[in-house]
């Protein structure tokens, strides 16, 4: 699995922030460890990115799912074992239960379940059920957004197993200044007054408002043929605010 | 049920910790077994999850377009594999209907449940449940008392045995030619610390079973050396042998037996050459291996029927005429066909829980397998060719399921004309 920058972003690199190399290390010791980890924060704030940067490196096979909201212990299983045996699963969930422990007990391997903020109780029991088996070989990484924390949290079950925890934040205005000037060449020898003006009217510090904006001005850039300016700048949030009075 | 033999334990904060140290103490050779309550933990889904602990596979096409009741299967194995403890994780989870079903089947098997709470205190229901169906002829012992934190278990039990190692597939070690009095001392001065480690254990199996043999001749009063037949040591080693995987496993085996059976009074001669006859036995062996996979099977004639093909080597035509009295009390060996075999002590279960279960048909001596359009009737050799069949595509087992398979007849044991008996007090040689 290879990490693909927002809306497949061209030139923007990898900023080595704390919350990425965090998440670096925390899969690289669930792997090691066949343990449970979290890794949350806000959407936008670069969660999925980092969870996909860093399971590109790890030597175990990566199963990563995302189930609807609320989903029933039944919609887990089949969506597991789909994703893991490659076929639409049939039966009872007593039956794909039994294959999915046989299964997760082939091979090492790296689940991740994203938005896992929309698990219930059920769900979160029955996904501790299967980590806890002493047969299975999985680590397991849940990654969610707004309300994860506080929903994982609340389950004993979890809060007492999970070994690793990433708390993923919008970019402080310091770290844009930091950070941002190497995120892409467009911001290269960029005013920080303008890096600072972006990142209070649309950005907020989010990588995912940074990589739209980027996105975008990328494109107004090169049909002007003009290096990123206030005026550049102003077009973009009437491109994205709807309106020319957009951030003023 | 007496209130005395549940254990009730709260774990708070739902640890990791606590479902690791119950899980260490599952063991099924020791009869302790742990289960793990898949959510919600209905009385269908318990009766799975304590099947699924005691090795069962599920999955396997077993009885193809048949409900299965799983409860009695489970009061079954639980009683065939003699478990004496139930440690049952996330107790909490159980409704009332499960938690009574599993109180049942525990006390049927005489086995104590473990009720293993991930909560400061059991859930008022449970306590409901076993107020009702627990008894408590003395009044005194109040189950409240008795119930106590996984820290106050985990001092009070001491630390978990360490779980075994799981016997890895590695090549079996070039052993020597030693007879059985030098075997084991070059064994130990060539090999490995772990190969020899290995060796030892196959000895230790091998003389295990032949002092078992020994000791049942003495039971019977009959004289340790003279009722020594040769015809039936013969039957012994080849029992010994049947139940390893690879000629290494079965030479070191049959050196540990030598090794009883001349204290005995009774001298065998193997020579190490007859390896290379041993390495032609085409059959699996009922080693751990095969029998964590007949474990597999819930329904108890299939496992039954795998165990005892492996374990004595025998075709269709030979299983078929067994008894059920062709067992020994105690399934360490079954008789047939002129021969005892005996069954290693990890596989017993298996045997045992089908004699359990045709106990429940109220057949004493009738035969070991029944034809199962007509309960009434002993089972063909050809539908039980057809079970053997069935069990070795699923497991990938070699059986002995067809007599044609050897060239010599199956129950020619390959080693008879390459072994010497002499019993020392008689001077008799064979």
């Amino acid at each position: 699995m290879t990490a693909e920058h927002y809306l497949g972003l061209t030139g923007a690199r990898t900023m080595p922030t704390t919350a990425l190399q965090l998440t670096q290390r925390a899969v690289n010791d669930l792997v090691e460890l066949q343990a449970m980890g979290v890794v949350y924060g806000p959407a936008g704030s670069g969660k999925t990115f980092a969870w996909q940067t860093a399971v590109a490196t790890v030597d175990v096979p990566v199963c990563a799912v995302q189930f609807p909201s609320r989903p029933s212990m039944l919609r887990v299983a089949q969506v597991l074992l789909g994703r893991l045996s490659g076929r639409i699963p049939k039966g009872s969930r007593f039956a794909l239960s039994d294959e999915l422990l046989d299964l997760l007990s082939e091979r090492p391997r790296l689940v991740v379940v994203d938005e896992a903020q929309w698990l219930n109780r059920d769900c979160i029991e029955y996904v501790r059920h299967l980590h806890d088996d002493p047969a299975t070989k999985f680590a397991l990484l849940l990654v969610g957004g707004n309300g994860c924390w506080e929903v994982l949290e609340r389950e004993a079950m979890l809060r007492s197993r999970l070994f690793r925890r990433v708390a993923f934040a919008p970019m402080s205005a310091d770290a844009v200044l930091r950070v941002i000037p190497n995120y892409h060449q467009l911001y290269t020898g960029v005013d920080p007054e303008l890096l600072l003006l972006i990142d209070d009217v649309f950005a907020h510090g989010y990588f995912r408002e940074w990589a739209t904006f980027t996105h975008t001005a990328q494109h107004v850039c090169e049909d002007r043929d003009t290096p990123l300016d206030e005026a550049i700048t102003r077009a973009v949030f009437a491109l994205h605010d709807g309106g020319a009075d957009a951030g003023r | 049920m007496l209130v005395d033999d549940v254990h009730v334990v709260t774990d708070a904060q739902d640890t990791l910790a606590c479902a690791r140290w119950f899980g260490r103490w599952h063991d099924l050779d020791r009869g302790r077994i742990t289960v793990r309550l898949a959510p919600p933990a209905t009385r269908r889904s318990v009766a799975r999850d304590i099947l699924r602990s005691l090795g069962k596979r599920l999955t396997l096409p077993e009885s193809p377009g048949q409900t299965v009741h799983l409860w009695p299967l489970v009061e079954v194995w639980l009683a065939a594999e003699q478990v004496r403890h139930v440690f049952v994780l996330r107790a909490h989870l159980l409704d009332d209907d499960a938690l009574e079903r599993l109180l049942t089947a525990c006390e049927a098997a005489r086995a104590a449940p473990w009720l293993i709470v991930a909560a400061p205190a059991p859930p008022a229901e449970m306590m409901t449940v076993l107020d009702q169906v627990l008894l408590n002829p003395w009044g005194d012992s109040d189950l409240r008392s008795r119930i106590r934190t996984f820290e106050q278990t985990a001092a009070d039990e001491g630390t978990p045995p360490k779980r075994r190692r799981v016997e890895e597939p590695r090549p079996w070690p070039l052993l020597p030619d030693d007879e059985f009095w030098s075997f084991r001392l070059t064994c130990d001065e060539l090999l490995s610390d772990a190969d020899f480690d290995r060796v030892d254990a196959e000895m230790l199996v091998g003389r295990m079973i032949a002092l078992e043999w020994i000791e049942r001749r003495a039971s019977q009063q009959r004289s340790r050396t003279d009722a020594l037949v040769v015809d039936e040591l013969h039957g012994l080693l080849a029992g010994v042998c049947a139940s390893a995987a690879t000629p290494g496993q079965k030479l070191a085996r049959l050196r540990g037996a030598q090794i009883a059976l001349f204290l005995a009074g009774a001298l065998v001669h193997i020579p190490a050459n007859a390896l290379s006859v041993l390495a032609t036995n085409a059959t699996a062996a009922l080693d751990r291996r095969a029998t964590t996979l007949l474990r597999g099977f819930a329904s108890t004639h299939l496992a039954a029927a795998g165990a005892l093909a492996l374990a004595s080597g025998q075709p269709p035509r030979h299983l078929q005429a067994l008894n059920i009295d062709s067992l020994s009390d105690d399934v360490s060996q079954i008789s047939g066909h002129g021969r005892l075999y005996p069954i290693p002590f990890y596989a017993r279960g298996l045997i045992r829980a089908h004699r359990v279960t045709r106990g429940h048909q109220a057949a004493a001596s009738d035969p070991l397998f029944r034809a199962e359009q007509d309960p009434a009737q002993r089972i063909s050799v050809a539908a039980l060719q057809k079970m053997l069949v069935r069990v070795a595509n699923a497991t990938g087992l070699a059986l002995n399921a067809d007599l044609a398979q050897y060239g010599r007849g199956a129950d020619h044991w390959p080693l008879e004309d390459f072994v010497s008996v002499e019993l020392l007090e008689t001077g008799r040689q064979r």
